[in-house]
């Protein structure tokens, strides 16, 4: 037999779920422009970090679910953040998976050596020579790639939150569980060793 | 975005505008394959968040289901049972006969039903 007290009280509980109405399909819109805007970025930054577009897709496809999965209901002010935060934390996953799974398989190739392997895709020709300014600036890129790679950790995060996503400090904190004064350090560590390792004109 | 270094206010450095120039460049540059990934993330994300909100609306309706569910269930498997649950006289045991039967001592008196049937049968044979 039903509890008619229970029954209210769950009621009164489950009408806080949100309603299929068209503010939902709204916050789908929402996420939608926001994913748009930050995919490409997060995929470099994921990219940089493990050197490895596959296992960079993964981190972002990840990050992409556990943000709609678990923060899809929040301010969309909060999801910048909050993103980069979950794709820090993937990025540390996939990269301590790799070093346990060298240590036990040492004996086969890593995935860190494939990362190093060039692109399959990059060597498909497409039958045009690439601009002379174009590889100059792949060149610079891969340059550039390979001193973030270098980084400490956390200077590596700081300066690609900051710098390529354009989080203000306090996002930048939040997004890697740290405080605001960490960010400055590890930020301006990394300013300085780029500097140095890349010149002022590279 | 960030225009000055906020750690000791100066301006930004080449370093750092390189970086960013070099960076935002290599957006453009991403292959068709990689592309297509991200367009299918995003949309599986998408998907999620619309079955999350979907299951909002659920979550209110699916207890009172279920409950009602799971008393149809009793009522289709269980009710019939409790009118045919009478015992036949051929399957009838009476309840005196339970400790007997529960009884462990008489367990053993089961093993020995070939040799009381076999009993049964030599004593009604004629002797001699």
């Amino acid at each position: 037999m039903l509890d008619i007290v229970s029954l209210g009280t769950a009621m009164r509980w489950e009408s806080d779920a949100p309603p299929v109405t068209a503010a939902s399909v709204d916050r789908t819109r929402e996420l939608d422009r926001f994913l748009l805007d930050v995919e490409k970025r997060a995929f470099r930054i994921a990219r940089i970090a493990v050197r490895h577009d596959d296992d960079a897709l993964d981190i972002v496809q990840d990050s992409m679910l556990q943000l709609a999965r678990r923060y899809g209901q929040r301010s969309s002010e909060e999801w910048r953040p909050l993103f980069f935060r979950i794709l820090q934390n993937r990025i540390r996953d996939c990269l301590r998976r790799r070093k346990v799974r060298s240590k036990l398989l040492g004996w086969l190739p890593s995935r860190a050596d494939d990362a190093d392997d060039a692109d399959p895709y990059e060597a498909v020709a497409d039958g045009a020579p690439l601009p002379v300014q174009r590889l100059a600036t792949d060149q610079a890129m891969q340059k550039l790639e390979h001193a973030l790679f270098e980084l400490p950790a956390r200077q590596q995060e700081a300066f690609m939150l900051r710098n390529f996503e354009g989080l203000d400090v306090a996002e930048t904190a939040q997004a890697m569980g740290c405080s605001e004064g960490s960010v400055k350090t590890h930020y301006s560590r990394a300013v300085h060793t780029l500097r140095e390792r890349l010149g002022d004109s590279w | 975005m960030v225009s000055t270094n906020e750690h000791d206010g100066a301006s930004r450095q080449p370093v750092e505008e390189r970086a960013k120039a070099l960076f935002d460049e290599s957006l453009g540059n991403l292959d068709g394959r990689t592309r297509s990934a991200l367009n299918q993330a995003r949309h599986a994300a998408l998907t999620e968040l619309e079955g999350r909100q979907r299951q909002g609306v659920w979550r209110f309706w699916g207890p009172l289901s279920g409950v009602a569910a799971a008393a149809l269930f009793v009522a289709v498997v269980f009710g019939p049972m409790w009118t045919t649950m009478q015992p036949t006289p051929d399957n009838a045991m009476p309840l005196e006969d339970f400790d007997i039967i529960a009884d462990a001592e008489n367990l053993e008196l089961l093993e020995d039903l070939d040799f009381y049937a076999w009993l049964g049968t030599s004593e009604a044979l004629p002797s001699g």
